[in-house]
């Protein structure tokens, strides 16, 4: 038959068919619990940016997801990655989030995995500093801008309509998303409806699924080449001396390595980073951050955004409150009372919308909780472990 | 198909011998010349100014194509039907 | 406006399959509907450039600019054969594309040209030259529109030849012709997916896009040589496969542009079979008419002279054509020497033979070696060369 000739040509377009549509029920397991494993304290953007790994992850008991930003590189031995691996406690801290992600790029990420969230265990690093006058700006959205998330936001009925229309709004209120060409187009079409023809939108709804397979596809791809996203000189080994010290002893022991490394100076600065970049123009930081207030944020209502979800999904979430350093802020320009309102004003939303929260606000005048300015320290790991352990137990 | 008549056929083939500087195309009138690296780009202008100087044909350069020029018994019939 | 830049998204191939769908069933019935070819053709260009309006005009006016060119000058030359007016004719036929080309350093002429103007510019000047040989005595508008905005080859070749596009384009393929060309033309889109969608593709991530081969070493730079002249060839070639392809299942057998380019065994065997459309007309309307007058009008005594002149003028019009940029001249002239040193080569041989040709092991010591040379000239033409002249 001459026909036959065309076989292997027909043969390309299915194989490629079926990689492009492959349920993702398919690719959730095309992932082994090795490379999960690998993946729990990686640190790897493309993990977070992606969704499959975090889905999978979400569904095994195994794991309680701690989300944050950039103090979660501080990989020292009172890290909780590095605790809980010498003293075990029926769970591995699987970590989500790097420096600029703010809340609302949390929800992004929590939206596309909201099926496996429901009434699972999760805790959440709060930073005061996400919430500026400003709040989140673009140039630290766009590097932690996932598009694939938001494809998946567009085409995803897991959270209420009216939660995502929210999401959209603010979305869209980002020039660089809301220029996007197609993803742009569909995102403006769920914060408000009905503006443009069925037709046109139809045209970009079939695009938009097929750019979203495919990138699901590339989100497959690259969880097979996990590589840490930190950086040696920030990962300490696990001591597994440490097993043996009750909580007082281990804070003693923290708290003396953080004297050794910040002694040097009355803000409690890692003596190796200060001298690298403060000591020498300290005055230029001189009140620096004096016009800074964080009484009124857009961060807020992103927060709130991360906050509704988590509610809709019946999530058990720890938020951790990390205090700002406070003798650099008095310095820097910030007085007390102005942070004492972030601190209040973080405090009350997650205590109203019935969420638990590890209040450590109390450390932001006294020393050795963080490690600089506003990156935790081994001490301030330390309290944590012991609030994430309380609740992983207890709940 | 024009009359090709064996006078005609000799003088060209040793205006292509000539130019070619090879006498296997007279014993070969079937030999693949670009291939075999007989003709190239410059000795088909040769060729050309001597079929207008000798055989007073004129062949737009542009028309002769590798593919219909390629072997002396080609080049014979197209000059041929250019007579 | 959603872009459609040929073979370059995954909406292009959508909107073809979809357009040539009843091309390719009445194909295989044996049939032809020239109207609606001649809609899609319309439908295409307009298409291809919309998304930049200022293209779309420039197109426009080209190719009417070009058509009363073409008309007029025929209209002379069935009068007279006057040399003036046929120079007149190229160098109008070449203004816009010179001024495109110029257009890269002269922010004020950035509104003119459009994606592919220099491929329509060939196919025009070739027409007029033909005129001149006296080789199209009539040129219907219709059948110059349909050859000037083929729309699988309107982009970046590969160059067709009017006489032979009009043969493919008046005569309809057996219904059996046609499954062949049907065959090979698909055949071709796919091998076209394989070169520029996965081995072009990985090299250009994962080869010339290597942290290492950043610094300006001599062995990060020999490493990206070798990457750059295979990303170069697949990335391109790939293209050329679809441009082919698709014209087949239009019924037009567009010439092939490359020919397993890198087993060549010599420079001149290498202009064969590398971007074959492109130097062959550069052979055919620059090299051999300008030797062609040189010997006839007997401007030289020396022939071999005349020769290395006429390479020399061809490869420089070829690296000009690229761009008003060093890396290209310099690319231009390097070929030019190339060429002529192993003209120089093959005729001492000639007299004296010392390299033996039927020799496999000298037959694969001649392809490595030219793979080098040429590899080499695209380091040149890359651009990654440009700190050596610059600063």
């Amino acid at each position: 038959m001459k026909w036959l000739r065309f076989g292997p040509m027909l043969l390309a377009v299915v194989i490629v068919c079926t990689l492009i549509f492959m349920p993702a029920d398919l690719e959730r397991a095309a992932i082994s619990s090795n490379n999960m494993k690998e993946a729990a304290a990686s640190l790897d953007p493309h993990v977070f940016q992606g969704m499959l790994m975090q889905q999978k992850m979400l569904k095994n008991e195994q794991y309680l997801p701690i989300y944050g930003s950039s103090e979660l590189y501080r990989l020292d031995k009172y890290h909780p990655t590095n605790y809980f691996k010498v003293q075990p406690d029926g769970f591995t801290p699987f970590l989500i989030g790097r420096g600029g992600m703010y809340s609302l790029v949390h929800f992004l990420n929590f939206a596309s995995t909201a099926n496996q969230l429901k009434g699972k265990k999760i805790v959440f690093i709060l930073s005061p500093e996400w919430f500026t006058k400003t709040g989140l700006d673009p140039l630290h959205f766009k590097p932690n801008f996932s598009r694939e998330q938001a494809y998946n936001l567009v085409f995803s009925n897991s959270i209420s309509p009216k939660l995502k229309q929210k999401a959209a709004r603010r979305l869209v209120q980002f020039s660089f998303i809301r220029n996007d060409g197609t993803l742009g187009r569909l995102l403006e079409d769920v914060a408000y409806p009905g503006r443009r023809q069925p037709a046109l939108r139809l045209a970009d709804e079939l695009k938009g699924q097929m750019t979203y397979k495919i990138l699901t596809l590339h989100d497959l791809v690259d969880m097979h080449f996990i590589r840490p996203g930190y950086k040696k000189s920030q990962y300490q080994k696990p001591d597994r001396q440490l097993s043996k010290d009750n909580w007082n002893q281990l804070t003693l022991s923290a708290k003396k390595t953080a004297i050794h490394d910040t002694g040097s100076n009355r803000f409690h600065i890692d003596t190796s980073l200060y001298k690298k970049s403060i000591q020498h123009h300290l005055n230029t930081f001189r009140g620096y951050r004096k016009n800074e207030s964080y009484a009124q944020s857009p961060e807020y209502s992103d927060f709130q955004l991360v906050l509704d979800l988590l509610k809709e999904e019946h999530v058990h979430a720890l938020f951790i409150s990390v205090p700002f350093n406070g003798r650099w802020y008095d310095y820097a320009g910030v007085p007390k009372q102005r942070r004492e309102v972030c601190y209040k004003k973080i405090a009350d939303e997650v205590r109203k919308n019935g969420f638990q929260l590890a209040d450590f606000t109390r450390f932001d005048s006294k020393p050795f909780f963080l490690q600089d300015t506003m990156h935790i320290g081994p001490m301030g790991w330390v309290y944590i472990d012991r609030s994430i352990k309380t609740f992983f137990d207890r709940s | 198909m024009a009359e090709v008549t064996q006078d005609f056929k000799d003088k060209v083939l040793t205006i292509l011998a000539e130019v070619c500087e090879s006498d296997e195309i007279k014993k070969n009138p079937d030999l693949q010349l670009f291939d075999e690296g007989l003709l190239d780009s410059f000795a088909t202008i040769s060729l050309v100014v001597e079929f207008e100087q000798q055989l007073e044909i004129s062949v737009p350069i542009s028309d002769f194509n590798r593919e219909e020029w390629a072997t002396p018994n080609m080049i014979v019939n197209q000059l041929a039907e250019r007579k | 406006m959603i872009s459609f830049i040929p073979y370059a998204s995954f909406q292009f191939f959508t909107l073809i399959a979809f357009l040539l769908a009843p091309i390719i069933i009445l194909g295989l019935m044996g049939m032809r509907n020239t109207l609606y070819n001649d809609c899609v053709a319309i439908l295409m260009t307009f298409l291809i450039f919309a998304a930049q309006p200022e293209q779309l005009i420039s197109i426009l006016l080209f190719i009417i600019w070009q058509a009363v060119l073409i008309k007029g000058y025929l209209a002379i030359r069935t009068k007279n054969n006057n040399s003036a007016c046929f120079y007149i004719a190229i160098v109008l036929a070449i203004i816009p594309l010179f001024l495109v080309k110029l257009s890269a350093d002269v922010p004020a002429l950035n509104f003119i040209g459009f994606l592919g103007i220099s491929y329509v510019s060939f196919k025009s000047i070739q027409m007029i030259m033909d005129i001149r040989d006296g080789l199209l005595k009539e040129i219907p508008l219709i059948q110059y529109f349909r050859f000037i905005v083929f729309f699988p080859t309107i982009s970046s070749g590969p160059i067709d030849r009017y006489r032979r596009f009009r043969e493919d384009t008046s005569k309809i393929p057996t219904s059996v012709e046609y499954r062949t060309l049907l065959y090979q033309g698909l055949n071709k889109i796919f091998l076209g997916f394989l070169y520029k969608y996965i081995i072009g593709y990985l090299i250009h991530k994962y080869w010339m896009g290597s942290p290492m081969l950043l610094p300006d070493t001599l062995s990060s730079i020999w490493l990206y040589m070798y990457g750059y002249s295979m990303y170069l060839f697949f990335d391109f070639a790939g293209y050329s496969n679809f441009a082919i392809g698709v014209s087949y299942l239009m019924g037009v057998r567009t010439p092939e542009n490359f020919n397993k380019p890198f087993i060549s065994r010599n420079i001149k065997d290498f202009w064969n079979r590398w971007h074959m459309t492109l130097s062959f007309w550069f052979r055919d309307y620059i090299y051999m008419r300008f030797v062609y007058t040189a010997v006839k009008k007997k401007w030289l005594k020396n022939r071999y002279l005349i020769s290395d002149i006429g390479l020399t003028l061809n490869f420089l019009v070829m690296g000009f054509w690229h761009g008003f940029m060093l890396q290209y001249i310099i690319y231009g002239i390097y070929h030019a020497t190339a060429f002529i040193l192993f003209d120089k080569f093959e005729r001492f041989n000639k007299k004296h033979p010392f390299w033996p040709k039927d020799n496999k092991w000298m037959h694969a010591l001649s392809v490595v070696i030219t793979f080098h040379v040429i590899c080499f000239s695209f380091l040149i033409f890359s651009g990654r060369l440009d700190f050596l002249w610059q600063r």
